[in-house]
């Protein structure tokens, strides 16, 4: 796959009360076009200094960073044209209505067809009726979406979303994924951040993990699952746990037995022996109500990686 | 290019009927200014030429304040709005934007003319007799506001905005004072100031309005030398504070 974007060695630090804080440390990513790559971490972990970095707005102290192939330092005006951010913390301009300050943006870009482009922006975020009103005094839900309203007018081949859902109500976000992933099928390239990590299951293609500056762990959830978390769990909920740990302790793929009063979760290093599994369990006299097979979600994946 | 220097006008000029403060410097604050030394002329008995200089010199130092103010309002104010990262990842180009402001001051200090005229003429029959030779005053005055803007801009790409924000006020004004908009400086000033004020533009362009009313001789070619010096001055330190401000990391924040 043609890579759009690419970090190699990047390094940049700060100095904070006479220390120096690496806020990126050699990070080195690649992102494919039409990829959705979420960047997780968590506060302070370096995903907005990187996010900066392919903006121009911060010079590294070493490596590069390159869009489309050009350097985000010295070309960041050219890679411009064909980039745009949403951040979940950037402000709005007083004063201005919301297809005003989308029409200030479309000059900024030097793009035509603004009068369609400002309506297509405003439907596909559901802002069409508010269009006069102020973006300045909506609700922080409608704020977020005037923000994507406003970065998806130059259709951007590369989108930067910075916690685009933060504050958004249920709704909002629903619908803003849902456009995500349709920007997605179009082509477009999406660096997303987020704390939201069910939503970073359910858009990303793939995941890095971010700490102290350092990219801890990177690749697909199913890469990232078989690396850090490769363990089948068994979950029963039964009447006598105890009896499903006293069969169950003598089998060699049961890794980890952990029970309490009403379940019991078993850890197995592999799926090979789920059938005599099962039999045992069933034959163990334990009264069981359920017995399922968990799947391992991002966020526990997330909190193990982290630690 | 142009659409985007077309954009930062057209928001600029949303902005400055929407918003109080900006409407005031257009249509009262160059009043209060106007009045406050015509009230004073006519008390002591001035003779119309210096309502003349007094006119005249209102606009002109109006000229450096606005194009100055202008050129770093839309850069401080939008960083106060946090939505600058929005602005600047966009493909504008700072001078793009420098220039979109100046153009702003412009058109602010064209209203102030007519305003300033038309009000001076009702109240003191000031006329403009050399319409070419006041415009040529204000042109490089308005090219002087934008090389201040430029330094202040920059500054404002490292250091704390705030402090900038008074300095776009405070520079201007001063410069204005000190280049002698309604008296000679030689009249006034010990003559190593004098010395030092010959470098500044603003002596020159104040010269050159002053030379309607026979007040002052003009110095063309110290005009256009010390204009564009500062000019090309200006310049080189936006662009190395730009550059700075990307390395400190100062220069805005997603």
């Amino acid at each position: 796959m043609e890579s759009i974007v690419s970090v190699k060695n990047l390094s940049r630090s700060f100095s904070s009360g006479g220390k120096l804080l690496m806020a990126l440390d050699s990070v080195d990513l690649s992102i494919s076009k039409g990829e959705i790559f979420g960047l997780l971490g968590p506060n302070g972990a370096g995903k907005t200094t990187l996010i900066s970095v392919l903006c121009g707005f911060l010079i590294p102290d070493q490596g590069s960073a390159t869009i489309f192939g050009l350097d985000c330092r010295n070309d960041s005006k050219k890679i411009a044209k064909k980039m745009n951010l949403a951040s979940g913390f950037s402000g709005i301009s007083d004063f201005f209505s919301a297809e005003e300050l989308l029409r200030f943006f479309c000059y900024l870009y030097g793009l035509d067809n603004i009068e369609n482009r400002i309506e297509n922006a405003l439907t596909i975020t559901g802002l069409l009726e508010h269009r006069k009103r102020r973006p300045a005094d909506f609700s922080s839900g409608l704020g977020r979406r005037f923000l994507i309203a406003k970065a998806i007018l130059n259709d951007p081949e590369v989108l930067l979303l910075d916690e685009p859902t933060v504050g958004l109500d249920v709704e909002s976000a629903v619908s803003l994924r849902k456009h995500i992933k349709t920007m997605k099928k179009s082509g477009t390239t999406i660096l997303l951040t987020t704390h939201n990590m069910p939503e970073a299951q359910s858009l990303c293609d793939r995941i890095a993990l971010i700490k102290n500056g350092k990219i801890i762990a990177c690749g697909t959830f199913e890469q990232l699952r078989q690396q850090y978390f490769p363990n089948t769990v068994l979950q029963v909920r039964c009447k006598y746990p105890k009896k499903v740990q006293k069969v169950l302790s003598k089998v060699k793929s049961v890794i980890k037995i952990k029970s309490d009063a009403s379940s019991i979760k078993v850890y197995l290093d592999s799926e090979k022996d789920l059938d005599g599994i099962f039999k045992l369990v069933a034959s163990s006299g334990a009264e069981i109500s359920n017995m399922d097979l968990l799947e391992v979600e991002l966020e526990e994946l997330y909190s193990k990686i982290m630690d | 290019m142009f659409s985007r220097i077309k954009g930062v006008v057209y928001r600029n000029i949303l902005w400055a009927f929407r918003s109080p403060f900006r409407l005031f410097d257009v249509i009262f604050w160059p009043f209060i200014l106007f009045f406050m030394l015509t009230l004073f002329l006519s008390s002591v008995g001035g003779n119309e030429e210096f309502f003349g200089v007094i006119v005249l010199s209102v606009i002109a130092w109006r000229a450096i304040y606005f194009v100055s103010f202008e050129t770093t309002a839309i850069f401080i104010e939008d960083h106060w709005d946090r939505s600058l990262p929005n602005m600047l990842v966009s493909p504008i180009r700072v001078h793009e934007l420098a220039i979109g402001g100046a153009i702003t001051g412009v058109l602010k200090t064209i209203v102030v003319i007519f305003l300033v005229l038309t009000v001076g003429s009702l109240f003191y029959n000031v006329a403009l007799d050399d319409p070419l030779t006041f415009l040529i005053g204000v042109l490089f005055l308005s090219i002087v506001g934008f090389s201040v803007g430029l330094v202040h801009f920059g500054l404002a790409c490292v250091f704390d905005k705030r402090n900038v924000f008074t300095l776009s006020f405070l520079v201007p004004e001063l410069v204005g004072l000190i280049s002698g908009p309604y008296f000679n400086i030689e009249d006034m000033f010990p003559e190593w100031l004098v010395a030092i004020l010959n470098l500044f533009p603003t002596t020159h362009a104040f010269n050159v309005i002053k030379s309607i009313f026979g007040m002052a001789k003009a110095d063309y070619q110290m005009l256009f030398i010390t204009t564009f010096f500062w000019l090309a001055i200006a310049l080189l330190v936006n662009r190395y504070l730009y550059d700075l401000g990307r390395k400190k990391g100062t220069l805005t924040k997603v």
